[in-house]
């Protein structure tokens, strides 16, 4: 009895202080943790580079009315790093001005959609692009996309672990699609 | 649908869908077939290309509920030559924790008639 007060006095206090800061216009931050650890032996190992956009690496998502924001850009750069390094072992990270011309691919992750649903839903789409590194031309592309929902009665609390579990699930997906797909084996040389 | 090059995407009926919820399910449907190795452009049912191979209807509910989403998108491949209906989708999304922008229920209806799509194609 004492624990279904205590959860209702805390929805209610959520909800009351979510009402505040939408009227203030104050946005809630849901923080993403995301830890990706170490590879394992790449499966497809061959050299490539990874050319994220400014876009993709400070995106955000905000969901208006309910003053929710997620800034989704640091955990998507770790996790296309970790994506490359776990199936392909050499992937070098390009910034603007570098360039790798020993790559045999470049792969170029975007975002194609992303959700936050109050009560711990998220969801994200990413197209992978994989393109010849010397003439840009797009020769293979991927879609991955993941939701997950971990509903609870703090909203925060749920969309956090949402979000975090999310792109962890998203992780596993990709690897999993790209060690599947005979379109990548034949394009890294297996 | 093997052999399928042209797809055009168009609202079943039309009237009163020009505004920018519709148009955003029609583009996310155009989009989504694109990405996934399908060439698609959108439009009106009466602008289609003669050379379309793949008519697809949408058909797309937004409700509100404290703000607008996408309740329900029906999708539907026909032939375009002979009138064929080839595959029809229904997403549903009511509940609020499952509610997802139009990109991604597009997304999974074209994952569900093309899965061979997952793996990946050549644009």
């Amino acid at each position: 009895m004492k624990r279904s007060i205590h959860h209702r006095h805390v929805a209610i206090l959520t909800l009351t202080f979510l009402m505040l800061a939408a009227c203030t216009g104050w946005a809630f931050t849901v923080p993403i943790i995301y830890e990706t650890g170490s590879t394992a032996a790449p499966t497809l190992p061959c050299p490539v580079a990874l050319s994220l956009s400014q876009e993709f690496a400070s995106y955000q998502h905000s969901v208006h009315g309910w003053n929710y924001h997620a800034d989704f850009g640091p955990a998507l750069q770790k996790y296309a790093s970790f994506v490359a390094r776990s199936v392909f072992g050499d992937a070098q990270v390009l910034d603007s001005q570098s360039s790798r011309p020993e790559a045999r691919l470049l792969l170029v992750p975007r975002v194609t959609s992303s959700d936050l649903a109050e009560h711990g839903g998220v969801a994200l789409g990413i197209q992978w692009d994989f393109k010849d590194p010397k003439t840009g031309q797009t020769l293979f592309t991927m879609h991955v996309q993941c939701e997950t929902v971990s509903p609870g009665m703090n909203p925060l609390a749920a969309l956090r672990r949402a979000a975090g579990g999310n792109m962890t699930n998203l992780t596993s997906l990709t690897i999993q699609r790209f060690n599947a797909s005979r379109g990548l084996q034949q394009l890294s040389g297996h | 649908m093997n052999g399928m090059r042209k797809f055009y995407v168009a609202h079943e009926e039309e009237a009163g869908r020009q505004d920018d919820r519709h148009l955003r399910s029609l583009h996310a449907v155009e989009r989504a077939l694109t990405d996934h190795g399908f060439p698609a452009a959108s439009g009106l049912i009466s602008a289609m290309p003669t050379d379309t191979d793949c008519k697809v209807l949408i058909q797309d509910h937004w409700f509100w509920d404290t703000y607008w989403y996408l309740l329900s998108l029906d999708v539907k491949f026909y032939d375009a030559r002979s009138g064929n209906l080839l595959a029809s989708v229904r997403e549903r999304r009511a509940p609020p924790v499952m509610r997802r922008s139009s990109e991604f229920m597009a997304n999974e209806v074209v994952e569900a008639v093309f899965p061979s799509s997952l793996e990946g194609s050549k644009p």
